[in-house]
């Protein structure tokens, strides 16, 4: 009898040191975000942060930056986040920064480096963090893909087949593509 | 004339995110170019949740420079955030 009263006072102790783990957690996750600077900016200053960009020549462009870090020696630093399961950057967030790089580079008078940080965020309630540097592309060629889309929403070009084959199961689209490659193509 | 509009639209300005795309898949560049967007509950999740993050992001960005906003109410707007991500994973792991 009375080892069934103590039943609920363990669930308790359980429950309890349960929710403090995961709230420690949580702020430790949420701090790797608020400190999660590569070495490079560290004393580093944020000057922009989910701001809007844009140019109008040679190519309209607008791109909004998740945050620009001014280095010490007056460089602007890109920093892109992202929250996915997988922990590595992809070329779409390389064409993304390099566009957001075109886009800041024609509104400010401090130069852009020529890379960027993909700050990867998993969708899980205390997700891992991943940093990674990428090399950006550099203006002719965003303006040369900005050409192409252009190109082939016009039927100009014909569209190249998904890098990546695992986009193919989920997207929307698929019962469209009929002529879809074999597996020998990728 | 539906065309016309389109092309108009697309000629003010490419976003980032439209170029960015480009290096998924042009097939779905085109196809989203001529059937509209059509995304799935899987990407429609994933874009609430990346707002949300987003959200977060820049509520920690705007405390980091500015302390005072984190002294005041930014706190709150931290809270706000985090129940919301909190809501989000309750919603995805029943739903």
């Amino acid at each position: 009898m009375q080892l069934l009263s103590l039943v609920p006072v363990g669930m308790a102790v359980l429950g309890t040191s349960l929710a403090f783990g995961l709230i420690r957690r949580w702020a430790a996750s949420t701090a790797r975000v608020r400190f999660s600077r590569p070495k490079e900016l560290m004393d580093a200053e944020l000057v922009h942060s989910e701001k809007l960009f844009g140019i109008r020549q040679p190519i309209a462009l607008v791109a909004r930056v998740d945050r620009v870090y001014q280095t010490a020696t007056g460089q602007l630093v890109l920093v892109e986040l992202k929250s996915r399961r997988t922990n590595f950057p992809y070329l779409s967030d390389v064409i993304q920064l390099s566009v957001q790089r075109v886009a800041v580079s024609g509104r400010s008078t401090l130069p852009v480096a020529s890379h960027g940080y993909v700050l990867v965020r998993s969708p899980a309630l205390l997700g891992r963090l991943g940093l990674h540097r990428v090399e950006l592309m550099s203006g002719p060629q965003v303006f040369d893909l900005a050409a192409r889309r252009e190109a082939i929403l016009d039927g100009r070009v014909r569209p190249n087949w998904p890098v990546n084959k695992n986009l193919c199961p989920t997207c929307s689209f698929r019962h469209l593509c009929r002529d879809q490659p074999s597996r020998e193509r990728w | 004339m539906k065309y016309d509009k389109q092309r108009k639209k697309r000629l003010a300005a490419v976003s980032a995110t439209d170029l960015a795309q480009m290096g998924k898949c042009e097939r779905l560049v085109l196809f989203e170019h001529l059937y509209g967007s059509n995304p799935s509950a899987a990407r429609i999740h994933a874009i609430q949740r990346g707002l949300a993050v987003h959200e977060r992001f820049y509520l920690e960005g705007l405390e980091a420079t500015n302390p005072q906003a984190k002294s005041e109410w930014g706190w709150l707007a931290t809270v706000r955030a985090n129940i919301r991500a909190l809501c989000a994973w309750l919603c995805r792991g029943m739903g």
